[in-house]
C-alpha cells in the first residue's frame, strides 16, 4: 500500500528523519554556528531577506540545520517568526541616516558625496580561487590582518554618514514627478490579509521579502518586454541604518540596535501633466531589503514601479506578480504535490469510466 | 494561566456562535473589569488586542481605560469599533442608538462589521423568543430580559445579508448566548 | 520544542485567527481573509487547517488527523505530532472520541456529533477561480452572488460528457448565499456538510481564507433540475476486509493475482468495524 500504511507511518517518519539527521554528520565534518555566521555573508543577507527575520545568529543556525538549503532555512525562519511576539514598530527611519558601505548611481558620472564602491562581486572576475581548497585559518589571519594594516592616504577620507541621495537633485530640479510625503502607518501584511486592490506598503513589503530568484525573474522579464519600467538605477547605497522605537506615550526614541540595508532607487521616464501641458519626469521606482542583496532591491524597484502603474501584462498585474513570489507560498504547493492524492483520484477515475461507459454505450446504439 | 482562561472562554464563544440560543457558561475572569460583569472582561480578553478597536457605551471612562490596559485594543467611536461594549447599566435608547451606530460591513467584506457585547439582566427568565436559522435544528427557544424593540433593531440592522452584526450577550450570572447575523427571531406570546 | 509556545502560535495570532474563525461562522460560506502565519510544516501541507487546530485547541481536546482518510499517512502523523509536541494532548484514531478533527480530503464515516468540530484543509479555496483568476474580480461576484460562471462550468461539462466532470471539489451553496468549495473531498462527502450536527471548519493557509459551515445548514451541491447532483458510485464493489459497500472505497490491485480490490478508504473506521466484529 506504498507510503500510506493503515498503520506504521509514525515509524517510517521517525527512520525518515533518522536519515535525514545522518546525511548532516555522516562525513563525520563539523561547521560552527559562529564560523558560518563569519564566513557565509552572501547567503546570511539572502535568507534573512527572503525570512523577513534579521538575525545573523538564527539565521546562520538555520543554514547549519537546513545544511545549506536555502529553501529548508528560510522556512525555518519563517516558521520560528510565526512565534514570536511583535512588541514594537519601529519609527520611520531614513536611508538619509545611513552609515554607508557601498554607494553608486548609474545616472551620473560623479555625485556629491562620490561613488563608493565599498566590498562588492561586480568587479571581480568570476574565476575559482583553488587556492583557498588548501587555505589554513593562518591564512585567514594573515590576510584580514594586512588588510587591516593598509593605512588610508592623508586627504582621502570622506564622510560616511547623511550622505545626500542623488534623488534629491533632481528634485530640487524639478525634475522629479513629485508626490506629497506618506508617512502613514503601514499596512502590515503579515498581520492582516492581503486583499486587492493593494497599498503600496503592502506591496513593497511583499516583495522584500520575495524570494530572489523570483524577484529577479518577473523583474527581468518587465525589463525585457513584459512591462514598461525601464530604468536608470539612480543610486544603489547599502550600509547601516539605524532603528529606533518609541514607548506607547513617550516622545523619545530609543535607539534598537542598525540592519544591513540595500535600499535602490531607480528613475523612469513617465509623461507627467503640469499646468495643463505634457511634459516628461522621472518616477521613482523603490527596491530596499534586508543585508546587501542589490540585484534583488534593483528587480524590487522595476516590479514597485510596474505595479504602480497597472497595464495589461502580467509584470504590472499587482494578483499575477505578489501572490506568486513569496517562497514559503510556492514552494510549499509544489512540494505539497508529493502528498498523496488518492481519494481525488479515485473520485475523478470513477467519473472518468463513467463517462467512458455512458459514451461507448451510446456508440454502439 | 490565562492563556488557557481565554481558550477555554475562547471556545464557549464559538460554541456560543454555532448553536445559537444555547446558553453557555463562562469562567469568571482573573482581572477585575468591573463595572462589567467580570465574564464580559473575560471576553474581552478573548478578542480584542491592538489589531482590534472597541468603544464602550455612554463613553465610561472607567472601562474605556481598564479595557485599553488589558487588551492594547484602542478606543474608537461606534461607528467605526469592530467591538462594542454595551454594560448592563445602558439605557435602551443608549443601545439601540449604538446597534444604528454599528459597522454592518459591505457586500464584498461582510466582515468588517462590528461585534456587539451586550449585557443583560438574565438568559434564563424574562420575554421568550423564538430562534431559527443555522446553528439551530428546526427551532431553539431563548428566554432572556433584552426587550423586543431592541429585538426588532436588530432585525432591522441584519435586513440586508449578509451584512449586520453578530451579537454576544452575557447575563449577570455569567451565561452567555450567541446570536450570529443569520439568526431570526420571533417573540413568542 | 519547549522553547515555544503552547499550541506553538503567539496569543496574538491566536486572537486573529480565532476572531476570523467566528465571523466565518457568523458568515456560513464566506471567505473570510486572515493573516496566515508561517508554519513549521509547508503551505499546502495543511496549515489553514493547522492553524485553526492551534488557535482552538486546549488542555482537554482530544485530537485525530486524518489524511486522504488515513491517519497513519505521513502528513496525518506530522502534523498530530506537531500539535501534540506543543500542547501535550490526548490523540486517537476513533472518530468518536475526538473532540477536534483535522482532516486532508474525506469526512469520516462514522456520523459527527455536536460537541466535535471538523476542520478541513483546503489548497484552493475559492470555487470561482477556475472561472475568474482575478482575486479581486472573484470577490466582486461573491459579492454580487453572481455565480452563473460556476454554473456554467458544469454545463459545459454535461454538454461535453453528459455529465459534470467534477470529481472531489464539487462545489456547494451554503444557507443559500455564498458557493463555497467543500475542499477536494470526494463528492462522497459532500452531504455529510449538509445539516451536519458538527461544527464545520475550513482554513485554506496558504490562500489565507478561513470559512465556516456552522451545524444545521442547508448546503446544497450545485446541480441542475435534470442533470441531478450524483456521488461516486461503488455499485457492485465491497470492502474486502468488511463486506462494507455504502462506505468510499479505495482501489488495490493484488500483486499475486492481478485482480482489483476494494478496501474502506476510512481506514480508522474499517480497523473499529473489525475490532467490533471480533468483539474487541
Amino acid at each position: 500500500m506504498g507510503y500510506v500504511a493503515v498503520t506504521g507511518g509514525k515509524e517510517a517518519i521517525e527512520a525518515s528523519l533518522q536519515h535525514l539527521f545522518y546525511e548532516r554528520v555522516k562525513h563525520g565534518k563539523w561547521l560552527s554556528v559562529e564560523t558560518i555566521k563569519g564566513t557565509m555573508r552572501g547567503f546570511i543577507d539572502h535568507i534573512m531577506s527572503e525570512s523577513s527575520l534579521y538575525s545573523e545568529d538564527l539565521a546562520a543556525l538555520a543554514m547549519k540545520q537546513s545544511e545549506g538549503n536555502v529553501e529548508e532555512a528560510v522556512f525555518l525562519l519563517r516558521a520560528h517568526r510565526s512565534t514570536l511576539p511583535r512588541l514594537y514598530y519601529s519609527t520611520i527611519t531614513d536611508p538619509r541616516d545611513m552609515f554607508v558601505h557601498r554607494r553608486i548611481s548609474a545616472s551620473f558620472k560623479e555625485i556629491p558625496g562620490g561613488q563608493i564602491l565599498g566590498s562588492s562581486h561586480d568587479y571581480l572576475h568570476r574565476l575559482l580561487d583553488f587556492s583557498l581548497i588548501e587555505e589554513t585559518e593562518e591564512d585567514v589571519w594573515q590576510k584580514k590582518l594586512d588588510f587591516e594594516a593598509i593605512e588610508v592616504p592623508e586627504g582621502s577620507s570622506i564622510p560616511l554618514e547623511k550622505l545626500p541621495k542623488v534623488m534629491d537633485y533632481l528634485r530640487a530640479e524639478g525634475l522629479l514627478n513629485d508626490f506629497p510625503v506618506n508617512d502613514e502607518e503601514p499596512d502590515d501584511v503579515t498581520k492582516m490579509s492581503l486583499t486587492f486592490p493593494s497599498s503600496r506598503s503592502e506591496r513593497l513589503q511583499i516583495l522584500t521579502r520575495g524570494q530572489t530568484g523570483g524577484i529577479v525573474s518577473l523583474g527581468y522579464a518587465g525589463l525585457r518586454g513584459y512591462g514598461s519600467s525601464h530604468p536608470n538605477v539612480g543610486e544603489v547605497r547599502v550600509g547601516e541604518q539605524p532603528i529606533h522605537i518609541q514607548l506607547d506615550g513617550e516622545e523619545e526614541e530609543y535607539y534598537i540596535g542598525s540592519i544591513k540595508l540595500t535600499e535602490v532607487e531607480s528613475f523612469i521616464p513617465a509623461n507627467v501633466s503640469e499646468n495643463g501641458k505634457e511634459v516628461l519626469a522621472f518616477d521613482i521606482g523603490y527596491g530596499a531589503c534586508f543585508g546587501q542583496n542589490e540585484t534583488k532591491a534593483i528587480a524590487m524597484s522595476i516590479l514597485d514601479h510596474a505595479l504602480e502603474n497597472p497595464e495589461d501584462t502580467p509584470i504590472h498585474d499587482e494578483e499575477f506578480v505578489l501572490l506568486h513570489v513569496d517562497t514559503i507560498e510556492s514552494t510549499g504547493f509544489i512540494s505539497h504535490l508529493k502528498l498523496p492524492h488518492y481519494v481525488t483520484f479515485q473520485s475523478k477515475l470513477e467519473q472518468m469510466r463513467k463517462i467512458k461507459e455512458e459514451s461507448g454505450a451510446s456508440v454502439n446504439e | 494561566m490565562i492563556m488557557h482562561s481565554t481558550q477555554q472562554a475562547y471556545r464557549k464563544l464559538l460554541e456560543a456562535l454555532s448553536f445559537p440560543g444555547k446558553v453557555n457558561s463562562v469562567d469568571t475572569c482573573p482581572n477585575d473589569f468591573s463595572p462589567l460583569i467580570s465574564q464580559t472582561g473575560l471576553i474581552c480578553l478573548t478578542l480584542l488586542d491592538s489589531e482590534v478597536a472597541f468603544h464602550v457605551a455612554e463613553e465610561n471612562n472607567l472601562i474605556t481605560e481598564t479595557l485599553h490596559a488589558y487588551t492594547g485594543s484602542h478606543a474608537t467611536n461606534a461607528r467605526n469599533a469592530d467591538f462594542i461594549i454595551l454594560p448592563l447599566s445602558s439605557s435602551d435608547e443608549e443601545i439601540v442608538k449604538k446597534i444604528n451606530q454599528a459597522k454592518i460591513g459591505d457586500l464584498v467584506r461582510p466582515h468588517k462589521s462590528a461585534t456587539i457585547i451586550l449585557e443583560v439582566e438574565s438568559l434564563k427568565y424574562g420575554y421568550k423568543y423564538s430562534l431559527k436559522g443555522p446553528g439551530i435544528k428546526d427551532t431553539n427557544q431563548l428566554n432572556c430580559t433584552i426587550r423586543p424593540e431592541i429585538m426588532e433593531n436588530r432585525k432591522n440592522i441584519n435586513a440586508e445579508y449578509p451584512l449586520g452584526i453578530d451579537l454576544i450577550l452575557v447575563d449577570q450570572q455569567g451565561y452567555v448566548v450567541g446570536l450570529p447575523r443569520t439568526t431570526q427571531i420571533m417573540e413568542v406570546y | 520544542m519547549s522553547n515555544y509556545p503552547f499550541a506553538f502560535l503567539d496569543e496574538q495570532s491566536k486572537k486573529e485567527i480565532r476572531r476570523s474563525v467566528l465571523k466565518g461562522v457568523a458568515i456560513p460560506g464566506y471567505q473570510v481573509p486572515f493573516a496566515s502565519r508561517e508554519m513549521p510544516i509547508g503551505r499546502g501541507w495543511g496549515t489553514g487547517g493547522l492553524q485553526i487546530t492551534l488557535a482552538l485547541v486546549g488542555e482537554d481536546d482530544c485530537l485525530k488527523v486524518i489524511d486522504q482518510g488515513s491517519d497513519e499517512s505521513v502528513n496525518a502523523e506530522n502534523i498530530k505530532k506537531l500539535v501534540q509536541k506543543t500542547t501535550g494532548i490526548n490523540t486517537t484514531i476513533y472518530t468518536s472520541e475526538a473532540t477536534m478533527i483535522q482532516s486532508r480530503h474525506r469526512i469520516p464515516e462514522v456520523p459527527l456529533r455536536s460537541d466535535q468540530i471538523m476542520i478541513l484543509q483546503v489548497p484552493e479555496p475559492e470555487p470561482l477561480r477556475h472561472v475568474e483568476r482575478s482575486e479581486f474580480k472573484t470577490k466582486q461576484m461573491h459579492a454580487e452572488k453572481e455565480y452563473s460562471g460556476a454554473y456554467l462550468l458544469l454545463f459545459e461539462q454535461i454538454m461535453r460528457y453528459g455529465q459534470t466532470a467534477q470529481g472531489a471539489d464539487y462545489p456547494v451553496l451554503v444557507h443559500n448565499r455564498y458557493v463555497m468549495n467543500p475542499s477536494p473531498i470526494p463528492r462522497f462527502d459532500n452531504p455529510k456538510i449538509h445539516q451536519s450536527e458538527a461544527l464545520m471548519l475550513f482554513g485554506a493557509g496558504r490562500e489565507k481564507k478561513i470559512y465556516a459551515v456552522p451545524p444545521y445548514t442547508t448546503v446544497k451541491s450545485l446541480a441542475f433540475e435534470d442533470y441531478p447532483f450524483e456521488v461516486e458510485k461503488f455499485e457492485g464493489k465491497i470492502c474486502r476486509a468488511t463486506g462494507l459497500m455504502d462506505v468510499f472505497l479505495d482501489e488495490f490491485t493484488d500483486e499475486e493475482t492481478g485482480e482489483t480490490y476494494y478496501l474502506c478508504n476510512d481506514t480508522s473506521y474499517m480497523q473499529e468495524y473489525l475490532e467490533q466484529k471480533r468483539g474487541i
